[in-house]
């Protein structure tokens, strides 16, 4: 044989020119691929609305959370028109007043439309007041109609309160419970899978007996029986974030095995074993070389089982195990229709229904896109 | 072969331990004294002999005692099958549980075979065609799919089903048929009241194992032994589903592992929705009521369907794949 | 089994067992086309053995998969002829016009021309044994019964020096080493005597002493069955070793194809004199450094304009090489070459 080595080895590798090769670096490159996934794409569009829509619950709904209209309890959506009773076209929206009266021989409640005054609705008009985020007062609304005629874009529940408004009310619940969750299963998860992946031994197999029994176990009735601990008499923010720690107890353990399975692997390579000999602190060798390592992967652990936790809320609350008023989450709103009779009678009930399934979708297409824009094998 | 199941066995022994420790704390866990609140609520029922045995239920459920003679004492009974009572329906656990096993298996073997059945030929289909129009169509299906939660969907078929035929689909029977004996009537109302359930699960499920079915097989074919098999002449069909599909069992008959104890807790939540009389809906009411023998006992039980599914998922792997046998 | 020449007559044999000519097989990836066979010509003598050479990426392992159609989407071949003188020796068939999914392609593969692969620790499946793989690959194409098939298997095993062939047989991939995984390799593809085979780099990932003992069992083979080998690889000394004629390839293209002494004796493409020039030789003074090619090869989805090679080339001639693109050409009995430096009215007498 010529030469044990081949020569076209080498060739490749003498006179590097630079210029040649575009050096991109990871994250741009991860965001290259991301946004080539029009489906990642459409998936954090509708998310990022749906946490504007949360944060601006009070703007957007022309009620307050607990508004009630007395007179008309289990309403069928009142909606804006167009066309009035003679058939005349215009561009601006209105509504007639309803008049709202229980027939006596059927005891049921009938509404009458008052055709003599279009109430419109007004843009940027003021209503109820309301907070955004704790600290911005305003009482404008994205629409209003005056007084005494009401708009239900999707009717109102037996106690006479607005579903629509109530819907990004509780937005606010059901989209944080998923995050507050995912960030406490997070820290735990990412510190003892850190922990576990570094430093081995019996704490790694402890940790690992009781995580293989926790991911195989089956969330929902570990979830209820958990639930059904909590005190009833916490108020509902406490219950809100005992709600996320057993939405996250249930959950941790399979973040945490995925981030121990990276830590054990990283750990064998070049620059932690360059790094461990230089006798950096294992601390240090954690934090600068281990954490952003692994950042970029357990962030999207972390999306792919957001929509999990919003399910799981959505559930518990839907029982009658989660969320309780004066709060409201998705499915507590849809905990109304949990009984058929409701159900059948008052079909609109069950749009927060769509929301859940709107956001779940999201996040799925979401995670999706985060893990093959991170993955380093496409192509 | 023989001695990696012992070992299996072996392994899973102090997980089983830990089940049941767990399961017992659970019950043990609600504040108050349970025969306190078991008396209460015969009083309430009308029945006023509960009070004088109160002393021999102390005994008998050994609760003046430290808590691991507790343990052992229940342990014991619950060994032996005697699942203890439920306060709530006032029966013993486990003729609850056999009174209700036969229709909860019913439905959930029913879904498994089904999505099961329709999932793996969907998911080979579109790994095999991928990048062409049905592939598209069917993913894009698949996501949409994992993205409704089956009991939303069961409520929305109830509402679809009142509207077609005017009946509100509840529960597994109609309650002309309830206490008959089985008849060929009986058997089609069942099916009838089946038809939402199922559909309902059917349509997560079958996504779920697509997916899986279709992503797994998109890494096997981009393998080298596939080159290899075709190189060799070997028909295309043959490649897929003698050696591709083979290969990319690996997760799913992990997952089945899990189906085991699925079978009797799927669906929770769906079951609870259209009021099927199934363990689930039993379940769900006992955590409520705070019924801990009930509630405990059906969560140990799903404990033990885990370790015995992922056993068996094990064993099954070890017998498919030579790498795990001979590790 | 047939006796190969019994299936050939002896007399209208076409010289050549098959002839590509202006291969093109291109990727259409999401970023764009990447053109990793461009225009590839070559020969394949009956019985021969063709030395197929190239750097990394330049196209290699896509044209022995071009040939049997292996290639998958986005890959595709959209030009250019592979005739195949096996069973129609006159005219020869053209491959690229056959389905991929057709039962005649099929009943080439493996049966006709068979191929053994770069990578042997991933090339079998892991699930079934060795046995049952080598048997598929002879029950697909022969008519023998299981047992028998089972028979050849071991036969075959033996053949390729496999240390206790019967008890192989019953073993799965993971417990043979890489040179035994790659005998079996060589067994299951010649277990149908092929008339060619296509080794893709077959001991690349291999060290040298096997290495050594899969050239050599090769050669013995080879001689044995009469088959013609394409035999792609990087190494120079392998190609010496092996090969009587050797096809360069840059970039997608050939750029010189002749018999192996010629090639050594007057390489002719300044690609090919790089090459030679950057093996270290034994006795010969250097000053620390070797003699390497200037540049990167480039990436195949920025492929220079005119002669791919002209970035890089130490004869370049300016307004030639960089707009138009040199026709391989002979330019002596059995040596091709496609540069200007050689072309009639090219560059040479007008510079
Ligand atoms: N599936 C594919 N998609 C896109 N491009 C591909 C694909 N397969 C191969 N290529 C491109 O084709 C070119 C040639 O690849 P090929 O595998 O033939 O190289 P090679 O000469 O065999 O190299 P090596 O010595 O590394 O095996 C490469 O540059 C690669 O980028
Ligand atoms: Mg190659």
């Amino acid at each position: 044989m010529l030469s044990p080595e081949s020569p076209l080895d080498q060739v490749a590798f003498t006179d590097f020119d630079a210029e040649e090769t575009d050096v991109i670096s990871v994250r741009r490159l991860m965001w290259l691929r991301f946004k080539r996934n029009r489906l990642a794409l459409i998936g954090s569009v509708v998310l990022i609305i749906m946490y504007l829509a949360a944060i601006l619950a009070g703007f957007i709904g022309p009620y307050g959370l607990r508004e009630t209209h007395a007179k008309f309890p289990a309403s069928p959506p009142l909606l804006p028109r167009f066309v009035d009773e003679e058939d005349n076209f215009g561009f601006r929206p209105f509504v007639y007043a309803m008049e709202s009266k229980v027939d006596t021989k059927t005891f049921k409640r009938v509404l009458t439309p008052n055709t003599e005054v279009k109430h419109y609705v007004h843009f940027f008009a003021r209503g109820t007041p309301y907070t955004i985020l704790g600290f911005i007062e305003s009482d404008i609304h994205l629409f209003h109609v005056d007084e005494p005629a009401k708009v239900f874009l999707l009717g109102t529940d037996k106690q006479g309160r607005d579903l629509f408004s109530r819907i990004f009310y509780g937005a606010q619940v059901s989209l944080t419970v998923g995050l507050v969750g995912v960030s406490m299963s997070l820290i735990f998860g990412t510190l003892i899978g850190i922990a576990g992946g570094y430093f081995g031994g019996l704490f790694d197999d402890i940790s690992q007996r009781v995580i293989e029994v926790l991911i195989s176990f089956p969330q929902i009735p570990l979830w209820l029986a958990l639930a059904a601990l909590i005190p009833p008499t916490w108020s509902s923010v406490q219950r809100f974030f005992a709600i996320s720690i057993v939405l996250s107890l249930v959950n941790w353990g399979g973040l945490s095995r995925q981030v121990r399975g990276m830590v054990y692997a990283l750990r064998e390579e070049d620059y932690v074993i360059a790094a461990r000999y230089a006798s950096a602190s294992n601390w240090r060798i954690i934090v600068k070389h281990l954490l952003p390592n692994t950042l970029s992967h357990i962030l999207v652990i972390a999306t792919i089982s957001i929509p999990a936790m919003i399910l799981g809320e959505t559930a518990l609350s839907f029982l009658g195990l989660g969320i309780q008023p004066p709060m409201t989450s998705w499915g507590l709103l849809l905990n109304q229709a949990q009984h058929t009779r409701v159900l059948i009678q008052q079909p609109w009930l069950l749009t927060p229904a769509l929301f859940v399934v709107a956001t779940i979708i999201s996040f799925n297409f979401l995670g999706d896109g985060l893990r093959d824009a991170a993955d380093p094998f496409a192509n | 072969m023989a001695k990696y199941i012992l070992r299996r066995v072996v392994a899973i022994l102090p997980t089983l331990l830990l089940i049941t420790i767990f399961g017992f704390l659970v019950m043990e866990a609600p504040e108050g004294d349970y025969v306190t609140s078991y008396i209460i609520r015969e009083y309430g029922h009308g029945n006023t002999e509960a009070a004088r045995i109160e002393d021999q239920l102390r005994e008998f459920l050994a609760l003046d005692r430290p808590v691991y003679e507790r343990f052992v004492t229940w342990l014991a009974r619950f060994a032996q099958g005697d699942f203890g009572d439920s306060f709530d329906l006032r029966r013993p656990v486990r003729d609850i549980i056999n009174n209700r096993i036969g229709l909860t298996l019913t439905i959930s073997l029913a879904t498994f075979a089904i999505s099961w059945g329709i999932g793996i030929p969907l998911g080979v289909y579109s790994a095999t065609h991928q990048y062409s129009k049905s592939d598209n169509f069917l993913t894009t299906v698949t996501f949409v799919g994992l993205g409704l939660p089956d009991f939303l969907l069961a409520l929305a078929f109830l509402i679809l089903g009142w509207q077609l035929t005017g009946e509100v689909l509840t529960g597994l029977q109609s309650v002309e048929f309830l206490d008959q004996p089985w008849s060929l009537a009986k058997l089609l109302d069942l099916l009838k009241h089946m038809v939402i359930p199922v559909c309902a699960v059917v349509i997560t499920g079958t996504a779920w194992v697509m997916r899986v079915m279709r992503g797994n097989l998109l890494d096997q074919l981009g393998k080298d032994y596939i080159v290899t098999l075709r190189a060799k002449g070997v028909p295309e069909r043959v490649v897929i589903w003698k050696h591709a599909v083979k290969n990319s069992l690996h997760p799913l008959i992990a997952a089945l592992g899990q189906t085991l104890a699925w079978l009797i807790n799927g669906f929770t939540i769906t079951s609870i929705v259209l009021e099927l009389p199934t363990i689930q809906t039993v379940y769900l009411n006992a955590t409520l009521q705070q019924d801990v023998y009930l509630a405990g006992t059906i969560l140990i039980l799903i404990g033990f369907l885990v370790l015995i599914g992922t056993l068996l998922a094990d064993i099954i792997l070890a017998w498919m794949d030579p790498r795990i046998r001979y590790e | 089994m047939p006796p190969i020449l019994s299936r050939i007559s002896v007399t209208d044999m076409h010289p050549n067992l098959l002839e590509i000519t202006d291969l093109r097989t291109h990727f259409f990836t999401e970023q764009g086309v990447v053109p990793a066979v461009d225009g590839v010509s070559l020969q394949v003598k009956r019985g021969g053995t063709l030395g197929v050479l190239g750097e990394s990426g330049c196209g290699k392992s896509v044209t022995g998969f071009s040939i049997l159609r292996l290639v998958r989407p986005p890959g595709e071949i959209v030009g250019g002829a592979i005739r195949y003188y096996g069973r129609e020796t006159v005219n020869g068939e053209d491959l690229t016009a056959l389905d991929a999914r057709s039962e005649e392609l099929r009943q080439l593969r493996g049966a006709e021309i068979a191929m053994i692969f770069q990578e042997p620790m991933t090339s079998l499946d892991p699930l079934f044994t060795v046995g049952n793989q080598i048997m598929e690959a002879i029950l697909y194409h022969q008519d023998v019964s299981k047992a028998e098939a089972g028979k050849i298997a071991v036969e075959m095993l033996d053949k390729v020096r496999m240390p206790q062939p019967a008890d192989v047989i019953k073993q799965y991939p993971h417990q043979l080493s890489g040179g035994m995984r790659q005998r079996v390799m060589i067994a299951m593809a010649l277990s149908c005597e092929p008339q060619l085979l296509i080794a893709d780099e077959p001991t690349t990932a291999l060290d040298v002493t096997t290495e050594a003992q899969i050239l050599e069992l090769m050669r013995e083979l080879q001689d044995e069955l009469g088959m013609a080998i394409m035999f792609i690889t990087h190494d120079l000394g392998v190609i010496a070793e092996m090969a009587e004629e050797v096809a360069v390839m840059y970039l997608g293209k050939v750029v010189e194809q002749s018999d192996i002494q010629s090639l050594f004796a007057d390489p002719q493409h300044p690609y090919t004199r790089a090459l030679m020039q950057s093996i270290p030789k034994i006795g010969q003074k250097t000053d620390g450094r070797l003699e390497a090619i200037r540049g990167m090869v480039p990436s195949p989805r920025s492929i220079p304009t005119g002669c791919p090679f002209h970035p890089r080339c130490a004869s370049f001639i300016a307004d030639v090489c960089n707009v138009r693109a040199p026709r391989l050409q002979e330019t002596k009995r059995g040596h091709s070459v496609s540069c200007f430096l050689y072309e009639d009215g090219g560059g040479v007498n007008e510079a």
